[in-house]
């Protein structure tokens, strides 16, 4: 189960990053060589076998690598956030409920 | 003067330039640069765009970026490959393929008050702008391109003042050369027009007062002009070559032209674009210029005291016919010279000569190759075949000849000769060179020379077809031509061509010996009814009577097969030729056997049967003569007995 957690989640920002390549590329934003830069920044940080502790702590790495990836690193760890955020409310609300019950 | 303190004006740009042209020329290189700066990252970029979306273009995952960070790159290369060669610069003739429209013009002049440069492979030429400023018509201030005006005018003002070029050296590719050419000279990067020779080969001390080249300029760079339209009163874009078929120069732009070729080889060598060998054989061309010639200047000089043979008085007749020397002629070397000769010079014990080389007389024991050798060597001979074959090669000796006062002369006869000899003779003088070189009487640079325009010159100047003006398909001078050879068939004449032979010129009759094997040639080739032949035919002969056996083949499918005969053959008392005397025809086939009737009846009456046919033949080549029959000799042989109507009406 966590493979696959893994694996979503670096599938994931992946394909955040080359949509994002896509898009800077097609703006004319970036050169074809930066772009190939990147690539091979974010192949050689980001291994196929990376754990899900390891891509946390990897994601917030890359756009000090690149600039050019700050935007989906933005996404990814503000997403991070956003689900951690929910999961603490949720754990607090059934603390809540719990007492009130109690 | 200007005042202290007070700026002299600025000067325009273009003055730090020497002239407005290399400004132009700057200026055009930097915004070409420029553009293919911004051309290759535009590629590039395209290229990574690709490489994302290669694998599936909606989906965006690892593949992507694996693709993005290796195959990238060599896309991006490739296609800058393409690209460079999309933006490499155009030759004149593309330029003006490309053009909106070409201005042809008949002859062009180029003075030596213009410049003469080399720019890329081009040989250019720019007139002076002051003179021609000075003649009058439009000026650079009078000129503006925005305001359509008299159009033609402009255009005949511009075709005066343009610069335009000649093209020096192709580059090799399979698109451009013969592919044999590039296999077997895989060295030759570029090679050199068969202008560029024709410039070298023209001699600026000549006689000639102007030299003319048949060959294509073009201006160097389009004119862009606006077209007066008279419908619509708007002037249109045009953008505008010049073309001239032919260029005519004087001897100061000849030299100057000769020395640029030099200059543009010099560099093709540097940049490694063509061997060494080949810049050797073009200063070779120029300085074999100044060689004196051997027999005109003894000539000249009245050398020669005519006492012996050996120091014969040269004449030179008002009136010579040039001789051909040609294949069936002999080529040797012999001492310093080049001796020919051929049946006909044989046969009156006589030679021709042509002094290879002299001493120098500047260093003892060195040999200097004479002006002679150096025009039978600077010409290809697959060109000379077409355009010098009429005209006077170089001039020779004939043998020492005693006239009637009791003087040795030697007459000095100009020569021309065929492709096949010329070749011939450039063998024999290199390989005399060789010698020379070896024995350390010539340099070795003369060799080297010599190489050059055996190895590079002449096998490159084939032109064997033009495809527009930088399409030039050569053929490489490998197997030399085959000429046909006609050979006469020995066959022994049929019998009757032998019959019409012997009996034209014999008496009003005549017997003519038959052989047998003629007989039995005449009777297998003659053609049966229904296809019939005869085969396996066999004559024996016992004194004057004979016998035949062999066999009648009918090829009809079914209903054919074989018939054998055996036919015993004697003289007719009467006089009249052969009897058969007994026969025997025999058949396994049905069908032929009901008509063995018809065959008997023939063979049965084989006299009139062979006479009957020959005369048939003898109707058309000798109509006058008539084969009255055969007959047996008593020599075991057969006789035809023949009659002549037109000996007998003599």
């Amino acid at each position: 189960m966590a493979d696959t957690n893994n694996a979503t989640l670096r599938q994931k920002l992946e394909a955040l990053i080359v949509r994002e390549l896509e898009k800077s590329l097609q703006a004319d934003q970036i050169t074809g060589e930066r772009a190939q830069e990147i690539a091979i920044i974010v192949l050689e940080a980001v291994p196929e076998n990376i754990t899900d502790s390891e891509l946390l702590k990897i994601i917030p790495l890359l756009d000090d690598k690149a600039s050019e990836l700050a935007p989906v690193v933005y996404k990814m760890l503000s997403e991070r956030d956003e689900q951690e955020r929910t999961k603490q409310l949720d754990h607090l609300r059934g603390m809540i409920r719990g007492m009130q019950n109690g | 003067m200007a005042e202290p303190g007070v700026e002299s004006p600025q000067p325009r740009q273009y003055r730090r330039h020497e002239s407005m042209k290399e400004y132009r020329q700057v200026k055009a290189n930097e915004k070409r640069q420029e553009l293919e700066k911004s051309a290759e990252r535009e590629h590039k970029r395209q290229a990574a765009l690709k490489a994302i979306s290669k694998d599936k273009p909606e989906v965006a995952n690892r593949a992507d970026l694996i693709e993005l960070s290796g195959t990238e790159l060599k896309a991006a290369e490739q296609e800058q490959g393409e690209v460079q060669e999309q933006q490499r610069e155009k030759t004149l003739g593309e330029k003006a393929q490309a053009a909106d429209e070409i201005k042809g013009s008949g002859q062009d002049k180029w003075k030596p008050s213009g410049t003469i440069s080399i720019s890329g492979d081009n040989l250019t030429y720019l007139p002076n702008q002051d003179e021609i400023k000075k003649r009058g018509g439009y000026s650079d201030e009078a000129y503006d391109p925005e305001n359509p005006g008299n159009y033609e005018f402009i255009l005949e003002y511009e075709k005066r003042r343009v610069e335009r070029g000649l093209k020096l050296g192709i580059e090799v590719n399979t698109d451009t050369f013969d592919p044999e050419l590039i296999t077997k000279l895989p060295e030759l990067k570029k090679v050199p027009t068969p202008l560029l020779w024709e410039i070298l080969d023209k001699d600026p001390s000549s006689s000639d007062k102007s030299y003319t080249f048949n060959a294509r300029a073009y201006s160097t760079d389009s004119l862009k002009l606006k077209r007066y339209l008279r419908e619509s009163d708007q002037g249109e874009e045009a953008n505008v070559m010049f073309a001239w078929n032919k260029v005519t120069v004087d001897k100061e732009t000849l030299v100057k032209m000769q020395q640029k070729a030099i200059e543009y080889l010099e560099g093709q060598v540097k940049q490694g674009q063509i061997p060494e060998e080949l810049l050797s054989a073009a200063t070779g061309i120029l300085e074999s210029r100044g060689l004196t010639d051997p027999i005109v200047q003894k000539w000249l000089n009245k050398e020669g005291s005519g006492s012996v043979p050996e120091d014969p008085k040269l004449h030179r007749g008002w009136f010579t016919l040039i001789r051909r020397w040609d294949q069936n002629g002999r080529i040797r070397q012999e001492g310093d010279s080049l001796i020919y000769d051929d049946d006909k010079l044989r046969k009156k014990e006589e030679y021709r000569e042509v002094f290879l080389a002299v001493e120098d007389k500047d260093n003892p024991g060195k040999k200097l190759l004479t002006k002679q050798a150096w025009e039978i060597l600077r010409l290809a001979p697959k060109n000379f075949k077409y355009n010098q074959v009429v005209e006077s090669l170089s001039d020779a000796l004939s043998g020492p000849t005693m006239d009637k006062k009791g003087v040795w002369k030697r007459v000095i006869r100009p020569f021309t000769t065929d492709e096949e000899t010329l070749s011939r003779m450039q063998q024999t003088i290199r390989a005399y060179i060789e010698k020379q070189v070896d024995g350390g009487h010539i340099d070795e640079g003369v060799l080297k020379t010599v190489d050059g325009l055996l190895r590079y010159k002449h096998p490159t100047l084939k032109p064997v077809g033009y495809i527009g003006q930088d399409r030039v398909i050569y053929k490489i001078q490998g197997k030399r031509p085959v000429k046909p050879v006609y050979t006469e068939i020995k066959r022994e004449p049929t019998l009757v061509e032998k019959i019409a032979e012997v009996a034209n010129n014999s008496d009003t009759v005549s017997n003519i010996d038959v052989t047998d094997s003629e007989i039995r040639r005449y009777l297998t080739e003659k053609r049966l009814p229904a296809g019939a032949q005869i085969k396996n035919l066999a004559i024996d002969f016992n004194g004057d009577t004979a016998t035949m056996t062999g066999i009648v083949d009918v090829p009809i499918p079914f209903v054919g097969g074989k018939i054998d005969f055996n036919l015993e053959l004697a003289n007719n008392p009467d006089g009249s030729g052969l009897l058969v005397t007994k026969h025997h025809v025999e058949t396994k086939s049905g069908t032929l056997r009901s008509k063995l009737g018809d065959l008997e009846s023939s063979l049965s009456n084989i006299n009139s049967f062979i006479s009957d046919d020959i005369n048939d033949q003898l109707r058309y080549s000798s109509p006058f003569l008539r084969i009255l029959g055969l007959s047996i000799s008593p020599e075991g042989k057969f006789l035809a007995r023949v009659q002549n109507s037109q000996q007998a009406a003599a």
